[in-house]
């Protein structure tokens, strides 16, 4: 054999081994696992609702909310300020980018505890900094922000300052959701556009 | 005989990255590809089961206790292994795990956690891994939101 | 690890200066493989010289196979890689014209460069024209806009449009060049030239 049908018989051969390899292009975990584990462990990536709800009152703009239920179940109810990524979604573009890279902080919320924790192990996998997760979920949001109520009898001032944040979160998120379905759609618009503004680059 | 004579350097170039792939995708040290594909069980929630439905599988089941106080987790048949979730990625249990046959149950306290380590297992190859959980409905909603119609 | 540039960010100088480097390099190559003579580029639109399409070819598959082991390995981030985009009207039409400047120029627009550079007067006149296209090009784009945009398709890759695993499209693409290889292998002993050699 020539060089040259040796180099094809070669290339040929490599080919095989390609065809054979699960490549399907498509991302995988880029950290190693034991490092993702140890950052998983992490205490500091959960959030209490309170943390949360503390946010939302002083309308931190380095934080954002990201909501990993359906569509629908957003459109019904969602936490002021949010964005609606749906967990089956999250991995279908490149979550960089939703992310904003870790620039921004960006917190993970669903109903309970499984999707959102999913959703924090993914981006971690993927080298994200700055996710963290709202424990509990609009469950715990429900129970302890919009229907918590002080029990006992005096207040000290650190318990006070917890539920006056919770009173006008749950003032915000009663607001916000209450208004009817135009509006709603017309604000989460504007903010969808001040986030492609912010965004700038080539298109 | 010949023929491996003449194309000894091909045949030791793609020899050489045969190993390397098959090294690559035997080895434990790594994710596996398709990050997606790996999660998929997470998007039907079929990778949440309650102790009832765990009872009724068929082959052996491992039960990997992670929480610290080691509640017992007998009312289900099989194995219990107490492994802290730190210390989950040790050669030893990784191997446990994935070369397990039957079904691999995680168990712990704190759903979240759970949810984490299933997370980093399933993207490491490791099939046939459940989350035990309590209840189904941890990812329903169970609330109703009363809208203040006296704002306008 | 890789793309190097997409990970860490490097000053523009350097990345400027890396670019040069990798130019000169494959500059070099070309020149010393005899790309640089127009003949050589002709003959494989007359069929009597193919080595620009084994060498490309070869080139293009080499590079997809270095590439999805490297990211096989975990050593190349391919999601990071830049995919170009897709106008189906304008590759059309920019491809019939490219082809024309090739088969009447002799040169690819690196070729043309790489024998620029060794001073070949007809390069000079090729780059000239080249030039002149591309100024016409700019001056014109608000009439031919609709063609140049015309029926965008983003970056597609076509593995995903056929629906199988980037492996086995590439397994496909080299049993297609090792096939194109010994067709054009016969075509050089069919349209064989031997009055056109090296040393003219």
């Amino acid at each position: 054999m020539n060089p040259r049908e040796k180099f094809s018989v070669g290339l040929l051969c490599m080919g095989m081994i390609l065809a054979l390899l699960p490549l399907s292009g498509s991302r995988s975990f880029t950290v190693k696992p034991q490092i993702l584990l140890s950052e998983v462990l992490d205490d500091n990536t959960y959030l209490t609702v309170d943390q949360v709800a503390k946010f939302i009152v002083s309308e931190d703009s380095s934080v954002q909310i990201i909501d990993l239920r359906t569509p629908e179940e957003f459109r019904t109810v969602n936490i002021p300020g949010s964005i609606n990524i749906p967990y089956s979604k999250l991995l279908d573009n490149d979550p960089g980018t939703i992310l904003n890279n870790g620039k921004t902080v960006n917190i993970f919320y669903s109903n309970g505890d499984f999707n959102s924790n999913y959703a924090l192990a993914i981006s971690k996998g993927l080298n994200l900094k700055n996710t963290f997760v709202m424990k509990g979920g609009l469950n715990e949001w429900f129970k302890t922000v919009m229907n918590g109520n002080f029990s006992g009898e005096r207040i000290s001032a650190r318990e006070n300052a917890l539920f006056e944040t919770r009173t006008r979160a749950k003032k915000m998120f009663t607001v916000m959701n209450s208004l009817p379905d135009s509006l709603k759609l017309k604000f989460k618009q504007s903010k969808l556009l001040a986030a492609k503004k912010l965004d700038g680059g080539c298109e | 005989m010949e023929l491996i004579k003449n194309n000894k350097i091909v045949i030791a170039v793609v020899l050489i990255v045969l190993v390397l792939v098959v090294i690559r995708s035997s080895g434990i040290n790594h994710f596996k590809n398709d990050a997606k594909r790996l999660a998929g069980p997470t998007l039907e929630q079929s990778n949440t089961i309650t102790r009832e439905q765990a009872s009724r599988f068929a082959g052996k089941n491992l039960i990997i206790n992670m929480d610290k106080d080691y509640k017992s987790v007998n009312e289900i048949t099989g194995e219990v292994q107490n492994i802290t979730a730190d210390s989950i990625l040790c050669k030893k249990y990784v191997n446990t795990i994935l070369k397990h046959n039957g079904s691999v149950l995680l168990s712990s306290s704190e759903p979240g956690l759970s949810a984490r380590i299933w997370m980093i297992l399933s993207q490491m190859g490791c099939t046939n891994i459940y989350i035990l959980t309590t209840s189904t409905d941890n990812e329903v909603f169970k609330y109703k939101f009363r809208p203040d119609t006296l704002m306008h | 690890m890789g793309p190097i540039s997409s990970l860490i960010s490097i000053p523009e100088w350097l990345d400027l200066l890396i670019a040069l480097l990798i130019g000169i390099g494959f500059g070099f190559a070309l020149e010393q493989a005899g790309f640089s003579s127009s003949r050589k580029l002709a003959g494989m639109f007359y069929g009597y010289d193919t080595t620009v399409i084994k060498v490309f070819f070869t080139a293009a598959i080499v590079a997809l196979i270095g590439s999805q082991l490297l990211s096989y390995f975990g050593l190349l981030n391919l999601n990071l890689v830049f995919v170009n985009e897709f106008y189906v009207a304008a590759s059309i039409v920019g491809g019939i014209i490219m082809g024309a400047g090739f088969i009447m120029g002799g040169f690819c627009p690196g070729t043309g460069l790489s024998a620029l550079s060794i001073g070949k007067i007809d390069a000079m006149i090729f780059f000239l024209g080249g030039m002149t296209g591309a100024f016409l090009f700019a001056e014109t784009y608000p009439f031919i806009q609709k063609l140049a945009n015309g029926s965008y398709k983003g970056p597609v890759k076509i593995n995903e449009v056929m629906g199988i695993s980037p492996g086995l499209f590439t397994f496909l693409l080299i049993i297609a060049a090792v096939a194109m290889f010994w067709i054009a292998e016969l075509a050089e002993k069919k349209f064989a030239r031997p009055d056109i050699t090296n040393e003219i």
